[in-house]
């Protein structure tokens, strides 16, 4: 694609790129930290999760302050348009997304010690897919590419799935001992923040989409995509 | 920070090969169609046509220049399009075309078709001077007559036989003057120059001149390049009542106005009408990779 006569638009929309990028890859950071405190039970590492939370926050805002700036003093059209509405909604879904790594963070503090070991291990695969979720969906926002992003989308079928077998396995293990209600009660919130970031990771598959298409995916989508 | 600063240097090193986004994605939009692609995208025609524009081409020096090539449009009643595209994209020269304008050059020919209410306007037997009653324009620069404002609206209905006495005069000023938004300004000066007004006002008068005479259609010339933004929203609110009654077709230079006035946006390239569809769609969404650049500023 061309690029604008205006040079300063191009070099602020490259500025842009580069916050949204590094704002997927400290939540990519974030997931893979808690997910390591969890997997080695380091209190230390997930109270560090938490407070990095704050600087996810910030990063939305500074996405948020650009797109506006630039909403405001370029008056985009068409692709840029549809780049910027994006952007400030992929800022929005990645600052929850961050939300839901600091809560997992915040239940591992909240575990027994030892736990079980079977529903960390099904967690610990629902946050590798989600982290290699937000590492493809980022590449595709950073390449335009419309078959990478409906390929992050499918794979939220994954996530799940094994979420729904963690909670038939925690379920049942409540049931049989009264003693793991606490800790499975845990589990049960980190599995649905990393089901629930899944659903976010979508809605950025989604962003990318309309930014790249002008077209809505879900209206393009046959009803086999939602087959789990 | 470390992780921002980190994932600033991977994707610079990504950017020089594959380019930013939006900026030089490598992914071409799918449903774009070419730019070397020439014929017309989207919907030339609409339910109900107020004219209607078929293989269009107009030829200045005799033949020599072709200024738009085989251009095909209708133009809606009560719709108001805008017309838009790089200087030398042929777009006023279309316009010019709807009520002969281009007759009055030396040399310029007009091939094709265009009808007002299904009646060729090219044909022998029609009179311009009525035509261009019935198709009314304004251009870029207000060009009230050198007369009273009185006169500026009496003089047209007039010489069209529209009025037969004083009071009919009267009554016709007043309420093209009125349509116009200009009357509660100059009711009590009506005597006095028409160029004594300010830049806005004497557009405003220029439409009211316009509309005095009964048009169908009214063509605009860029209308409000030579005025202030106050002026430009009075004016682009006229153009939206007057659109209950006319037709307009307006040449602007201003992606802004034309997404803020129009229902249908046409886009030109030299000579080319290269795509015509729903504003809000080509200003969103277009479906031409020469749309898309222009309009966001990729070339011009």
């Amino acid at each position: 694609m061309q690029k604008h006569i205006v040079k300063a638009f191009d070099a602020e929309i490259d500025d842009l790129n580069k916050k949204v990028t590094a704002m997927g890859k400290a939540c990519e950071e974030q997931i893979a930290k808690a997910v390591s405190a969890l997997g080695s039970m380091d209190t230390a590492l997930a109270q560090s999760v938490v407070k990095q939370d704050k600087a996810i926050n910030q990063l939305q805002r500074g996405i948020e302050e650009k797109s506006v700036s630039l909403l405001t003093r370029r008056h985009p059209m068409a692709g840029d348009l549809r780049y910027l509405l994006s952007v400030m909604k992929i800022a929005s879904e990645l600052e929850r997304i961050g939300d839901y790594a600091a809560n997992m963070a915040k239940r591992i503090l909240a575990l027994s010690l030892p736990p079980v070991q079977e529903p960390i291990d099904l967690i610990v695969d629902m946050a590798d897919i989600s982290r290699t979720m937000i590492h493809d969906v980022m590449d595709a926002f950073w390449d335009m590419d419309v078959e990478k992003a409906v390929k992050v989308w499918q794979t939220d079928n994954l996530i799940d799935r094994k979420f729904a077998r963690m909670m038939a396995m925690v379920r049942k293990q409540m049931q049989d001992n009264t003693d793991q209600i606490d800790d499975g009660t845990q589990f049960i919130f980190m599995g649905r923040c990393c089901e629930r970031i899944g659903d976010h990771i979508t809605n950025i598959a989604e962003d990318v989409y309309y930014m790249a298409t002008g077209q809505i995916y879900m209206d393009q989508c046959s009803d086999d995509h939602f087959v789990c | 920070m470390q992780t921002e600063k980190n994932a600033s240097v991977s994707r610079t090193s990504v950017d020089a090969a594959s380019g930013n986004p939006a900026v030089a994605g490598k992914h071409r939009k799918p449903h774009l169609v070419d730019r070397e692609n020439r014929a017309t995208v989207g919907e030339i025609n609409v339910p109900n046509p107020k004219m209607q524009c078929r293989d269009v081409s107009v030829f200045y020096d005799y033949g020599e220049k072709e200024a738009i090539r085989k251009v095909s449009l209708d133009i809606g009643q009560n719709e108001v399009i805008a017309m838009i595209g790089p200087s030398g994209c042929g777009k006023s020269t279309f316009i010019r075309c709807l009520n002969r304008m281009n007759d009055t050059i030396d040399g310029c020919v007009v091939k094709g078709r265009i009808t007002l209410d299904e009646i060729n306007i090219y044909d022998k037997s029609i009179d311009v001077v009525p035509l261009r009653a019935q198709v009314g324009m304004v251009f870029q620069k207000p060009n009230p007559f050198p007369k009273s404002i009185y006169d500026n609206i009496a003089y047209g209905p007039k010489i069209h036989g529209l009025v037969q006495n004083k009071s009919e005069t009267d009554d016709l000023v007043e309420s093209s003057l009125k349509r116009a938004g200009l009357w509660n300004e100059v009711k009590d000066r009506l005597d006095q120059p028409g160029t004594s007004l300010s830049g806005g006002q004497q557009q405003r008068l220029c439409i009211a001149r316009t509309i005095a005479v009964d048009p169908e259609v009214i063509l605009m010339d860029e209308p409000c390049s030579a005025l202030d933004p106050i002026a430009t929203a009075i004016i682009e609110d006229l153009i939206d009542e007057l659109r209950q009654e006319y037709s307009i077709a307006i040449v602007t230079h201003s992606m802004q106005q034309a997404s803020r006035v129009s229902q249908r946006t046409a886009f030109f390239h030299l000579g080319d009408l290269i795509e015509v569809g729903p504003t809000e769609q080509i200003f969103l969404n277009p479906l031409h990779q020469l749309t898309h650049d222009y309009i966001t500023g990729r070339f011009g």
